[in-house]
């Protein structure tokens, strides 16, 4: 009996230790795989500055958001997901938010999150005298209070209930004190933040080298290093990631999609951006000021053409005046389908004087394909007698050029992408359509100016009721979209190549994307 | 040796046969030379498709055909066409005039101020030749490019600004090459004897002395055509040059450098043009300098 007995648990003895054996077969190749060594990311530019609060390019914005991490962090879909805010409430008149902080986190220097350091992050950004260009999107913020350690509250100078989607920006990310204290404003050549990732080395113009913070609050990463190597040439970069000597290609050139996606090896995503090109119209000066003008032009455009074409399918034609991917978006009933005829007809009832060249202007390399589009919109125009001269410039120049005021302002026809950088319509349709947003004060070069729209966006701004906003923001887009202060031309797609060997790599509609969580096969 | 500079049609001396002799051996020399007469042809090839243009290409080079875009070199499109459908060899045909109206364009600013005050420089020196050297050495030490493209920046884009900025770019060249040759010139018997006799100057400068710089100049023009193409192509190429829908190489070039893995063609074609026709320039310029170089005689 006791032979029997002592016979069975040998047998479960040596079960077991075959389970186990087999587990840890099984295990072994899952874990080592998981943890990635180098990660080799091909990008095309060198980053000016590390300091989120200064920074405006996406792509530098999306490496401080590996080094700083996010207030929340806003997924492909737009949902929003604590990250160093824990949650937040907001008052019933919408002028007070509760902000409650993510215990128990420090920054990569060992300096301790907590209210004092993020209020010291608001009073940086809402300081006139610090360089913030992207201040605008917090301009309803009054101050910052403290309320307790893991507490602040924010008082804001008019409602504004995507707020907490502007949390998701890194310009509100924080830095440390104690490196703001060290560094000073050279702190952006030595940024300090609480992500998942820390600066290592910085080789102007050749690399910028991440490593894993060791002191993350949150999930460990996945990968190690993080190398972004500079490399200006979009055709190089294809080709380093063709021979494997990058992992991903930040943007690679649209002529190319194509033949990327025929590889085997590599991986070409290309989700559609909130960034929106569109040809500027003057609706205060000019021949642009006739609503029929402007109509008659989006009617001569054969914009399908333009996203097959020119843009091999890298864009998608506008059928609203924000991207489909942002909230706030509809699909307009009319739509300003190709249509020459109509074109010439609504320019007839408009009296149009077709003896006046109209003065075009353009930048060239700032967006994709940017002077390729405006010489094919000219030819449009062209085709039903307009005259149009067209003209390139530089960046800056460019930029100087749609920020005067419209007694100065030359302005007639112009090329210009506008990206929101959180997924809410406000950015576009308040940031570009207000009458408030007029050069010199703001961005809206078109010189639109409705006082009824700008009624019923005042009003979405104070609007809480999701549901309602949304139908403030619709009638919004039916107005401008029947007024057409633009030529609606194309929502980009953020092109993103990357090895077939990546998995799980999260890239969103802002542009951004994050290596974070990678496994590799 | 010197005999060979003096005007033989409005010198008070009278010419004698070893002067024409020198002067033809120069054109025989030229002749000769079978890579000046290489580039004499693809000179000829190339003024002939600018002139010829319409002719040649029936239908609008700026006109986009977005259905055509990029295709290959076929039957109905003999190199291809661009990005935007509109065919390459047309766009290269006009083109060609452009950069023929560019170059002539940028040599003719050079000549109108480089050569007067070269010659000035030259003939008085001093101090108004102290003063216009600094003023051309300062313009030297910024290299050629450089300063075209400074100079497009400040007075904007398009045709008549590329023309100006490259020409005052080249203006220095001229007024040194002028003011060299005016400095040995101005102390020939024939200048002395021709103050002598109280000449003035401006008589001196026009008929004595510009005549015999003309050798140079001739050469330097040849050369600096070359050069004003390839600027401009240049100037083009980064898109403050030339303004589309104008055809000219170097934008052409420029926009092509996108496609250059799936289609080679289209920044092939242009690539060629501008190759050859500087080519051309210089291989005649070359020959130019070889037939009535001094030092080459000697």
């Amino acid at each position: 009996m006791r032979k029997k007995a002592s016979s069975k648990h040998f047998k479960q003895f040596f079960i077991c230790i075959a389970i186990i054996i087999m587990a840890v077969f099984l295990l072994a190749p899952v874990s080592s795989a998981a943890q990635i060594k180098e990660l080799k990311i091909g990008i095309g530019v060198d980053a000016d500055t590390l300091n989120p609060q200064e920074q405006t390019t996406t792509l530098f914005q999306n490496i401080c958001d590996l080094v700083y991490d996010n207030l929340y962090f806003q997924d492909p879909d737009g949902t929003l997901h604590p990250r160093l805010l824990a949650k937040h409430e907001v008052s019933e008149d919408g002028l007070t938010w509760i902000m409650h902080l993510q215990k128990n986190v420090q920054f990569s220097d060992g300096t301790a999150f907590n209210a004092d350091v993020l209020k010291q992050t608001w009073d940086r950004i809402l300081d006139p005298k610090m360089r913030v260009p992207l201040r605008f999107a917090v301009s309803m913020v009054k101050e910052c209070v403290k309320i307790d350690d893991y507490t602040v509250q924010l008082n804001l100078k008019y409602a504004f209930s995507p707020l907490n989607a502007t949390m998701s920006m890194a310009l509100v990310s924080p830095i440390s004190s104690a490196a703001l204290t060290k560094y000073g404003e050279d702190v952006r050549q030595h940024p300090v933040g609480a992500g998942p990732y820390v600066l290592s080395e910085w080789v102007k113009g050749d690399r910028i080298v991440l490593t894993r913070n060791e002191k993350y609050w949150g999930k460990a990463p996945t990968v190690d290093k993080i190398i972004f190597k500079i490399v200006p040439e979009a055709t190089t970069r294809e080709a380093m990631l063709r021979t494997g000597e990058i992992d991903i290609c930040y943007k690679p050139l649209p002529s190319n999609v194509a033949d990327l996606q025929a590889q085997k090896n590599i991986i070409v995503e290309m989700p559609l951006d909130t960034r929106t090109i569109f040809m500027g119209l003057n609706c205060q000066k000019g021949v642009t000021m006739d609503k029929k003008v402007r109509q008659a032009f989006n009617y001569a455009i054969d914009k399908k053409a333009i996203v097959d074409r020119i843009l091999f399918n890298t864009a998608q034609p506008m059928d609203g005046p924000v991207s489909p991917k942002i909230f706030g978006y509809v699909k307009m009933d009319h739509q300003y389908d190709y249509n020459p005829g109509k074109a010439k007809q609504l320019l007839k009832e408009a009296n149009f004087d077709f003896s006046k060249t109209i003065n075009m202007r353009t930048p060239n390399g700032r967006y994709l394909f940017d002077k390729q589009v405006s010489e094919v919109v000219q030819a449009y125009l062209q085709a039903i007698g307009v005259k149009v001269e067209l003209r390139t410039y530089d960046w800056p120049t460019y930029v100087a050029g749609l920020l005067k005021p419209i007694e100065k302002s030359e302005l007639e026809v112009f090329l210009l992408g506008w990206g929101p950088l959180f997924l809410d319509a406000d950015m576009a349709l308040y940031g570009q359509f207000t009458t408030e947003v007029n050069p010199p004060k703001g961005l809206g070069s078109s010189f639109y100016s409705n006082p009824v729209y700008d009624e019923i966006m005042k009003a979405s701004r104070k609007e809480l009721d999701t549901n309602k906003r949304f139908a403030l923001l619709k009638q919004a887009s039916e107005i401008v979209w029947d007024d057409c202060p633009w030529i609606w031309l194309h929502v980009e797609k953020f092109v993103l190549a990357y090895s077939s060997k990546i998995k799980n790599l999260v890239v969103t509609p802002t542009e951004k994307f994050y290596p974070t969580y990678i496994t590799m096969e | 040796m010197n005999n060979i500079y003096i005007n033989t049609k409005n010198n008070d001396i009278e010419p004698d046969e070893d002067v024409k002799s020198s002067s033809g051996r120069g054109w025989a020399k030229l002749k000769r030379n079978k890579a000046a007469l290489m580039g004499g042809i693809f000179l000829l090839i190339y003024i002939g498709c600018a002139l010829g243009a319409p002719i040649l290409f029936r239908g609008d080079p700026s006109a986009p055909n977005l259905m055509d875009s990029l295709s290959p070199p076929c039957a109905k499109y003999f190199l291809g066409t661009d990005e935007l459908g509109r065919s390459i060899l047309g766009r290269i045909l006009y083109g060609s005039r452009v950069s023929l109206m560019i170059a002539v364009g940028v040599v003719g600013v050079g000549l109108l101020f480089g050569v007067p005050i070269g010659l000035i420089s030259g003939y008085y020196r001093g101090k108004t030749d102290f003063i216009i050297q600094r003023f051309t050495d300062m313009m030297l030490a910024f290299p050629g490019f450089l300063l075209a493209l400074a100079l497009v920046a400040i007075l904007g884009v398009g045709l008549e600004n590329t023309v100006i900025s490259i020409g005052i770019s080249m203006v220095p060249l001229y007024i040194r090459l002028v003011r060299g040759c005016v400095l040995t010139i101005r102390e020939e018997v024939y200048v002395e004897a021709a103050r002598a006799i109280g000449t003035k100057d401006r008589h001196i400068i026009l008929r004595h002395i510009l005549p015999n710089v003309l050798a140079p100049i001739t050469v330097q023009t040849s050369l600096g055509m070359g050069t004003a193409i390839l600027f401009a192509a240049g100037l083009g190429f980064l898109g403050i040059g030339v303004q589309p829908p104008t055809p000219e190489w170097g934008s052409m070039l420029g926009s092509a450098r996108a496609y250059m893995m799936g289609k080679p063609h289209v920044a092939t074609f242009p690539g060629i043009a501008i190759f050859l026709a500087v080519l051309s320039f210089n291989l005649l310029g070359d020959g130019l300098r070889d037939a009535f170089d001094p030092r080459s005689k000697i």
